[in-house]
């Protein structure tokens, strides 16, 4: 661009410098949300992988299964294979510590295997030079700890109630549970090659102290010397039992990255968003501004200007803001990033990384994707402006009269585009997810927004003839500048209705979610007390005696148990969590269809009930038929119905006690329900459970315990979408604000005339103020409606699609009210801010300015 | 770790950590330091089997593992050639340990037994040792020494056979720069060491092993050295050892020799070393074709240094050539197929030692002029001539 | 009706210009001054001096029985709603609204209610020849139609003072003189005061009287044009 362009185009940036500076902010605050979520989420994924390869070591290929193990039978078969080099057999244990409620993973493996294939996990005696030391990798009840982990063990834990819990390891011992009994394992020394929280002990002592006798959870394989990990799955494959599988370490973080990816791009969307309204404000104020220079333009085209050189320039204010707010956007990314690990740790508060403590990279590529992104925004936001502008006649432009016309920019937005836009979005709303993301949903939404936008003046004539009643000048003027020029409630309010809409359909989506969370709790949880001695694939378990026990305490009328197992079931479902509780009993189960009882005639198969998830992604029904890899083979089972999960979004199912114990012989049990006797107090039971076991080795809840407990994890992880809505609305009036500046610029010779005639100042700042309002209550009506259909496409489509959750709709009228009506205050507010300035300026000099 | 394993070693004594002859460096140092087979061990001797002496050795039967006792090993060194005539030593051991650790537990993965392997070959092409091992657990059907027959393994390596008297063995030993598939067939019955088997090893008794030989065995097979495999043929000898007892404070070496004759006889001999390099203990076998033997004692072994030859990697000095007197008043010399047989695992094991083939001359007198004579090839075993095990 | 005593007013600056020494004017009822001079020689000034929208120095304006130079800001805006109309050079008819609405917006400030101030909105487009099109957007009118917009706006109220900068500079001069015309007989047919502001010495020798702004002060020149 040559240095005249450059003189009238990039300068007049610097001009209008508030608005400039809003519209930067707003880019790069879109740029920044949505590069930290990736950043967070890159990291995350990169320690996570890295802690696997680390892990893994040598491993070409790892030997997969349910998350409770599988029998040990098959690392013999695999270790004899001549195209396995070495076999490497692991017992992963999730052990419980008594009396905190964190818990410490323990590798059991074999010292001699380990050497060979996984050399970060190779434990290394404390105290070589004595005697007692020498024993040390294979007695039975020695541990080796990795740096963090004695660290963080030695040290007193908070617990989830905020009391302080006793550190686990002190003066050599630490204190760990199996069942419901706990023991010390001896510090022996340190696994030097290993990061994270993590001990190592003997697979021979791990498999005793814990009963996990004949159980390994992992075989990681370094294959013969020439054979490839695929060939050597496509070999060894066949020989596994159902429910194992072969893969690449590498995959072990894919997984992860599967698991998680509904929710990462659900939260990217969420920062496209915010960059669309960056978008949306970029094109508001380019919109006005290149309205006010009209007459610049059109002295500069008869100068001889060529057309394409003016929509150049004009693309270039553009480009250069999206350019620095992308700079600005991605340096707050990597900031925001840093901030969230500090706080919310890497998975953002959805519990995927738990226990991970990436470290922050700057990602070349992806930061500069990012800032294309905001160099885009700026473009596509300049663009309809740029292009109405070069299409002005320079004659008409240079006439007298134009200033009038300047401050109102007739943007000729179609209703039929809007209505086709509408029709667009309920199309993809009955497209089915591609990959597990729905697309089609994630199109409804922006179609929607779309639609809405080029529809609020159609909704604005509609709606402001309702408002006329009003008899005061200024809601008068107010009135009717709005409703001749509806085209400014888009300028002004397009960045209101995507934020708005934005935050009412989160806020009714999270809302719905948060009430139907709080019902189903109540369904699941309907028993009195409830006992458990560590969460699924811990350590700690009840066994048939602990049972019997809780069973003989007085006060006890009924005890109901579960069992959860997490199995495999392939590749893409790679977790899949069985639930063995008796059907009928003190735990409620939320049937969405189907009924609790089994279906007849169905092969005489047992009965199954599985969860939503589960039944979309296998299509079942009552009646179907669905096996699971049980106890090494395949078991069928009829589907007798349907239930809500929000526990488990991967997929769950329900069996029969009786049917888990028969099938596996596995008579560990994770949590018991406990109904009590009429007249006893829950909280004599729970005493007397605590003196039983030991208060330490077993955690009792109280249903309403455990329903506070959840709902607040429900708030922490919806946090991060709470901090993206307010952005988004704050981007969203940060639009009104430059619009409302750049409009009061114009309108300086309208308010002096206005003062002339007899207006106050005040009323002047009232005038503005009620078009804010007004304009503003435009954008939040269409914002309201455009909201309510998202919210609507995000449970039914896009939750379904991503987390196959369905919820009751729960509508927070109050408080949408209360943000609707905070919203117009404020947008009144930040009008009469902005036009403060113009207000100020003397009337005198307000009239005779012409532009 | 690797640096693990290797402080680990470092701590680990020689003197101290109780074995007998054969295998100590491999033993002592592969496993001690795993499994610490030192004081506290002692402590819980009367836990394992004492050996005495008068326990008949039966055949086939004692040719397999006695997991009992503290440790045994099968262990044989020979010499090899391929069609072109080369001759190379070769070397491979399987040892049992019972480290009394988890015999109450009913985990396969019970680390109650050890099996280790040792496998080297002696090339002079190489111009030093190809060596390389395996250990592991004793886990069914992966890692196992049974009983009643030989039969040990480590994964992919094995030595099995000895199903009846005369049965022959087998084995297979694949590692990166080598491997082996050998086939060794006997042709006299095992002959027994010390008195009937029990073999002192210093002046108490206390410090004995059972201890039978099979000399004299024909060896056919494959040898793979980097990429190209040669069919070989040669000899071999088998020791199998097994005991519960500790070396006396104050041994810090020996030397072992097992010869196979060109007459078809085959000898045995060691001495046993104190801090000063002086002999405290000796003994041997010396057997004719038949199987018939002649039990050497302590005072009719006696070694002498000839030669030395410093390791340029160690910078540890070993007699690779020595003298060596029989009570009867005959003489040989011990000469080297190479003098770099020294055993450098300091990067593994951490053990250093000589191990490798050598060749026996008869030193004859005659009419005053001294003459030699190449009168068998076996193996020469050197520990303890390190400064100290500093690594 | 306006009268202003030894009114004095210095522009600041270095060093400070005196703009008016102890000036002196008296427009009645129903009398149209029109007031000329050059360029900068503080013409518009004394008119928004007059409208209480720029501070005096010193010296008296009154405006009716109101001291204008007393008021308080917002007291004067109520002032000028009721008892002033305003004619700018630039037009300034608000192009949201339509002719009716732009008429009547005084009528609104002064809270009139809606059905009579249509109607003596409407009274007034007719008389400034505009009648039929007072649902109009003013954006198809031409200027000369924009300033009788505009002029009808000013006296829809029955203002006291009608107060015109250059009301006919942005006009050619055919329609300058009838734009004019309109005013001026607008002024007398309300029994207002009108104070016209022009450099055009053929426009102030329609007036009732015309005065020269100089550095001096006043000179009446009526005769001279």
């Amino acid at each position: 661009m040559s240095p005249s362009l450059r003189r009238v185009f990039l300068a007049s940036l610097l001009r209008r410098r508030l608005a400039t500076a809003l519209s930067l902010l707003a880019i790069a605050l879109g740029v920044a949300l949505g590069l930290a979520v990736q950043l967070i989420h890159a990291a995350a994924l990169d320690e996570f992988g890295r802690g696997m390869r680390l892990l893994a070591g040598e491993a070409d290929l790892q030997l997969v299964g349910p998350r409770d193990g599988f029998d040990e039978a098959v690392f013999a078969q695999l270790a004899a294979r001549p195209e396995v080099a070495v076999a490497s057999p692991v017992l992963e244990l999730e052990v419980r510590l008594p009396g905190r409620d964190d818990s410490l993973r323990i590798l059991g493996v074999d010292l001699f295997r380990v050497l060979r294939v996984q050399p970060g996990l190779v434990p290394l005696a404390e105290r070589a030079g004595d005697e007692d030391g020498r024993f040390a990798a294979l007695q039975a009840d020695n541990v080796f700890l990795t740096d963090e982990a004695r660290v963080r063990l030695s040290q007193p834990h908070r617990g989830m109630d905020g009391a302080p819990q006793p550190p686990a390891l002190e003066q050599g011992k630490l204190r760990v549970q199996s069942g419901v009994r706990g023991f010390s394992l001896e510090l022996a020394g340190r696994v030097p090659g290993a990061a994270g929280v993590l001990g190592v002990m003997d697979i021979a002592g791990a498999q005793q102290r814990f009963g996990r006798v004949g159980v390994l959870s992992r075989v990681d394989l370094k294959l013969a010397d020439g054979l490839s990990p695929a060939a050597g799955i496509a070999t060894l494959s066949p020989l596994l039992p159902p429910g194992l599988a072969l893969r690449e370490p590498e995959a072990a973080a894919q997984e992860v990255g599967t698991l998680s990816r509904a929710y990462r791009v659900n939260l990217t969307m969420l920062a496209a968003i915010a960059l669309l309204t960056g978008g949306f404000l970029v094109f508001s104020t380019q919109l006005l501004s290149v309205a006010r220079r009209r007459r610049e333009f059109a002295l500069l085209r008869a100068l001889g200007l060529e057309r394409r050189e003016l929509m150049h320039g004009l693309l270039a204010e553009g480009a250069a803001v999206g350019m620095v707010g992308g700079v600005f956007g991605v340096a707050l990314g990597h900031a925001l990033a840093a901030g969230a690990f500090r706080l919310v740790g890497g998975d953002l508060g959805a519990g995927f990384f738990r226990g991970l403590a990436p470290a922050l990279q700057f990602d070349a590529g992806l930061s500069f994707g990012y800032l294309l992104l905001g160099v885009f925004a700026g473009v596509a936001g300049t663009w309809l402006p740029a292009r109405a502008a070069s299409r002005v006649p320079p004659a008409r432009a240079l006439r007298a009269g134009e200033g009038e016309r300047a401050g109102l920019p007739q943007a000729q937005l179609r209703t039929r585009h809007a209505v086709a836009m509408l029709a667009l979005a309920g199309v993809a709303c009955t497209l089915p997810a591609l990959g597990g993301i729905p697309v089609g949903g994630y199109a409804a939404v922006m179609f929607v927004l779309g639609g809405t936008v080029l529809g609020l003046p159609a909704l604005a004539r509609a709606a402001l003839p309702l408002l006329r009643r009003g008899r005061g000048v200024t809601w008068r003027l107010a009135h009717a500048r709005l409703s001749a020029t509806p085209g400014q409630a888009v300028v002004a309010g397009a960045g209101v209705i995507a934020s708005v809409a934005l935050a009412v359909s989160m806020a009714i989506m999270v809302s719905s979610f948060r009430v139907s969370v709080d019902e189903w709790l109540a369904q699941v949880l309907p028993a009195d007390l409830y006992v458990r001695a560590s969460s699924s694939s811990g350590s700690g378990y009840l066994d048939p005696e602990a049972l019997a026990e809780i069973a003989a305490i007085k006060g006890v009328d009924k005890v109901d148990t579960t069992r959860l197992v997490n199995l495999r079931l392939s590749d893409e479902e790679p977790l899949f969590s069985v639930l063995a509780r008796p059907a009928q009993g003190n735990w409620g189960l939320p049937l969405v269809s189907g009924s609790m009882s089994p279906v007849e005639h169905v092969d005489s198969l047992p009965p199954i009930w599985v969860s939503e998830a589960a039944a979309d992604r296998h299509d079942l029904q009552r009646g179907s038929r669905f096996e699971l890899p049980l106890g090494g083979r395949v078991q069928a089972f009829a589907v007798a119905g349907v239930w809500r999960d929000y526990a488990r979004q991967h997929g769950a199912a329900l069996i029969e006690s009786g049917d888990y114990v028969r099938l596996t012989g596995d008579e560990r049990i994770n949590d018991a329900a406990l109904r009590v006797a009429p007249g006893t107090p829950p909280a004599a039971v729970a005493e007397a459970l605590r003196a039983r076991f030991g208060a330490e080795h077993i955690t009792i809840a109280l249903p309403g315990e455990i329903r506070a407990l959840s709902l607040e994890i429900f708030d922490r992880t919806f946090l991060i979408t709470y901090l993206m809505e307010a952005v988004a609305v704050l981007i969203g009036l940060f639009g009104i604000a430059t619009t409302f500046a750049a409009l009061a610029t114009t309108r300086q010779g309208e308010f002096g005339m206005l003062r002339h005639l007899g207006f106050t100042r005040a009323e002047v700042g009232r005038l503005i103020a009620v078009e804010g309002a007004l304009t503003a209550g435009m954008g939040v009506l269409a914002g309201l409606l455009a909201g309510g259909a998202i919210a609507w496409v995000l449970i039914e489509i896009i939750n379904r699609q991503s987390f196959h959750w369905s919820m009751d709709v729960a509508v927070p009228w109050g408080a949408l009210a209360l943000f609707a009506v905070t919203l117009v205050v404020l947008a009144a507010l930040v009008a009469r801010l902005a036009g403060r300035h113009a207000m100020q300026r003397s009337a005198v000099l307000a009239v005779k300015a012409d532009w | 770790m690797r640096e693990g394993r290797i402080s680990a070693a470092r701590t680990v004594r020689p003197s101290r950590g109780g074995f007998w002859l054969r295998g100590l460096p491999v033993v002592l140092l592969l496993l001690a330091m795993l499994l610490g087979i030192g004081a506290q061990a002692q402590d819980e001797l009367s836990s394992y089997p004492p050996v005495v002496p008068g326990r008949a050795l039966v055949f086939p039967q004692d040719f397999g593992a006695h997991p009992d006792y503290r440790t045994e090993w099968w262990y044989i060194t020979g010499w090899l050639r391929d069609a072109e005539g080369v001759e190379r030593g070769f070397q491979l051991t399987f040892f049992r340990v019972r480290t009394r650790i988890g015999e109450d537990n009913p985990s396969r993965f019970a680390p109650r037994q050890l099996v280790l392997a040792h496998a080297a070959i002696a090339d002079p092409a190489t111009g030093r040792l190809r060596h390389a091992e395996r250990s592991g657990r004793a886990y069914p059907g992966l890692v196992e020494a049974q009983e009643g027959r030989t039969e040990v393994r480590v994964d992919d390596w094995f030595l099995s056979g000895g199903e009846a008297l005369d049965a022959s063995y087998h084995s297979r030993i694949q590692a990166a720069d080598f491997g082996f598939e050998l086939a060794f067939a006997p042709d006299r019955a095992p002959v027994l060491n010390g008195k009937a088997g029990f073999s002192q090893k210093a002046p108490d008794p206390l410090n004995s092993s059972y201890y039978y030989s099979r000399p004299q065995l024909a060896v056919s097979g494959t040898l793979r050295l980097d990429g190209a495999e040669v069919a070989v043929s040669g000899h071999a000898w088998l020791d199998h050892e097994w005991s519960s007892e500790i070396l006396p404070e104050g041994a810090r070496g020996w030397d072992w020799i097992g010869i196979n004759l060109h007459d078809g006889g085959g000898l045995m001999g060691f001495q046993m070393r104190d801090g000063e390099g002086r002999a405290i203990w000796g003994a041997g076998t010396l057997s004719d074709p038949q199987g018939e033997s002649t039990v050497l004692g302590p005072g009719d072994v006696r070694f002498t240094p000839v030669r030395r030859w410093r390791s340029p990697r160690t910078g540890i000095e070993y007699p690779v050539e020595w003298t060596l007197a029989l009570g009867d008043g005959r003489r040989f010399r011990l000469q080297p197929l190479m003098d770099d047989q020294e055993l450098d695992s300091r990067a593994s094991t951490g053990a250093i030692y000589w191990e490798g083939a050598v060749r026996l001359f008869a030193l004859e007198d005659a009419g005053g002029e001294a003459s030699e004579r190449e009168v068998g090839q076996g193996y020469l075993e050197m520990t303890g001539y390190a400064e100290r095990l500093r690594m | 009706m306006l009268e202003l005593r030894h009114l004095c007013k210095t522009l600041p600056g270095t060093p400070p210009r005196v703009l008016f020494d102890r000036l002196s004017l008296r427009v009645d009822s129903g009398e149209c001054v029109a007031i000329v001079g050059e360029s900068g020689v503080g013409k518009s000034t004394l008119l928004n001096c007059i409208a209480g929208l720029e501070p005096i120095d010193g010296g008296e304006i009154q405006v009716g029985p109101s001291r204008v130079d007393r008021l308080d800001d917002d007291t004067m805006a109520r002032l000028r709603r009721s008892h002033f109309g305003f004619v700018f050079q630039a037009f300034h008819i608000l192009p949201h609204l339509n002719l009716l609405q732009n008429v009547a917006l005084p009528l609104w400030l002064l809270r009139e209610p809606e059905g009579s101030a249509a109607g003596r909105a409407r009274t007034m487009l007719e008389r400034v020849g505009l009648g039929g099109r007072a649902e109009d957007p003013p954006q198809q009118l031409s200027g000369g139609e924009l300033q009788r917009v505009a002029i009808a706006r000013a006296l829809v109220h029955r203002p006291h003072l009608v107060l015109a900068d250059e009301p006919t500079g942005n006009l050619d001069p055919e329609r300058a003189s009838g734009v004019l015309d309109l005013l001026l007989g607008q002024i007398r047919d309300s029994r207002a005061a009108g104070v016209l502001v022009t450099h055009s010495r053929t426009a102030a020798a329609r007036a009732d009287r015309v005065l020269e702004l100089r550095a001096d002060g006043l000179h009446d020149i009526t005769r001279r044009v």
